[in-house]
């Protein structure tokens, strides 16, 4: 701040600016104590003050929740039947999991393809569309 | 307290009651669609890419199990993205090594049995048993051998939890509070309480009850204590047993 712009500011701004320098100036003890000479126990309010902060923190994150229930709700629907051959749904599937590249960060915590039946393929590969790892199929 | 990474989630989503977590909304905060389906091979799977995850789990299975199942797919999901994994879910267990299956069942005990809102829960039943365990599992919609489990390894009591098939133990889960010189036995012994229901077809023991500790365990000392044991049938050819040990002198690290 220059001095130019201190001639220019309002009676308000330069009574503000004296609070302030004041508030800077004082000791911790004596801002406690004039605190607590307004409004009384230190180690209450601190503890009112807390409450509140964590009532208001509960809350918003009951609301993340809460939006996320909603989110579920709306999201849920019947899967569309759809039709496929097996050994071609296998030999995708197979595929698939052998090109995966690391990099894609694939998750598959499940049994692996030779060992799952033919409704399990056929289940994973509608997954695997779905987060997009395989292209739908046409008509889909 | 510290929190565990599955705590986290729930406290980021501001869950402060068992019946507040809501496994699918948790999934979809964090990228996971959930879809129930007949499996033939599992009880779960779970397809991810690029923070995209679906998770499916066998409609056949009945609803405590999805939901131990879905927990325990949203541990793979956050623990082991990238990498190719052999998943058959099993029944909430303790499992030997620290392979990704132990973690994503830990992860998943951790999601449906908080211990910030499952400790003070089961603090507000004294005793150890069968009827606490059933209790908790209700309030927080989990089986019984997974909150068993969690009430024995939280050390609720000192205790153990045996799991016996026709063909001898499956498994067994120790408090930590519970020396390991005190290792159950193999097989049953035939003056067990656990033995009759197992093989007697008598119903589930009522409480506990009073038992020589060698009817459980093979050491030279264990004549010398009495514990209490309580069996509850788990499948047509599987019992759980809590094996609750009330003398002190068991605890101590050194036999007498």
């Amino acid at each position: 701040m220059t001095g130019d712009d201190k001639k220019e500011r309002s009676t308000p701004d330069r009574l503000a600016d004296l609070f302030v320098e004041d508030i800077l100036a004082a000791s911790d003890s004596e801002i406690l104590a004039e605190f607590a000479e307004r409004h009384g126990d230190i180690a209450k309010n601190a503890a009112d003050g807390r409450a509140l902060f964590e009532k208001s923190l509960l809350a918003a994150n009951k609301a993340k929740l809460h939006a996320a229930q909603a989110a579920v709700a709306a999201k849920r629907f019947a899967g569309n039947v759809t039709v496929f051959d097996i050994g071609e749904a296998r030999e995708k599937l197979r595929r698939a999991l052998a090109a995966c590249p690391p990099e894609m960060k694939l998750t598959l915590a499940a049994r692996k393809e030779n060992e799952l039946s033919d409704a399990d393929v056929i289940g994973m590969l509608e997954d695997f569309e779905e987060l997009g790892v395989l292209p739908p199929r046409d008509g889909k | 307290m510290l929190l565990s990474p599955a705590e986290r989630l729930l406290q980021e989503l501001g869950i402060t009651e068992p019946k507040e977590i809501d496994l699918e909304a948790i999934a979809h905060h964090v990228g996971a669609r959930v879809k129930f389906r007949p499996l033939d091979g599992c009880e779960a799977r779970i397809v991810g890419c690029n923070g995209a995850a679906i998770i499916t789990v066998n409609e056949r299975s009945p609803p405590r199990r999805r939901r131990f199942s879905i927990a325990h797919e949203l541990g793979h999901w956050c623990h082991d993205r990238g990498k190719h994994l052999v998943c058959r879910v099993e029944e909430m267990r303790p499992r030997d090594q620290l392979s990704p299956e132990r973690i994503a069942d830990g992860y998943a005990a951790d999601l449906l049995m908080p211990r910030y809102l499952f400790k003070p829960a089961a603090r507000v039943y004294p005793k150890l048993n069968f009827k606490t365990v059933s209790e908790l599992a209700s309030a927080f919609d989990a089986s019984i051998t997974a909150t068993a489990i969690r009430l024995v390894e939280d050390r609720h009591s000192p205790a153990l939890l045996v799991c016996h098939g026709k063909g001898g133990r499956k498994w067994f889960s120790r408090g930590t509070d519970v020396p390991p010189r005190w290792f159950p036995k193999d097989t049953l012994d035939a003056e067990s309480y656990a033995f009759e229901v197992l093989f007697g077809a008598k119903p589930d023991d009522p409480m506990p009850r009073k038992i020589g500790a060698d009817a459980w365990f093979d050491r030279w000392e264990a004549e010398r204590y009495e514990l209490l044991e309580q069996t509850v049938r788990t499948g047509d050819d599987e019992i759980l047993t809590l094996v609750l040990i009330t003398d002190h002198h068991m605890l101590e690290e050194s036999g007498r």
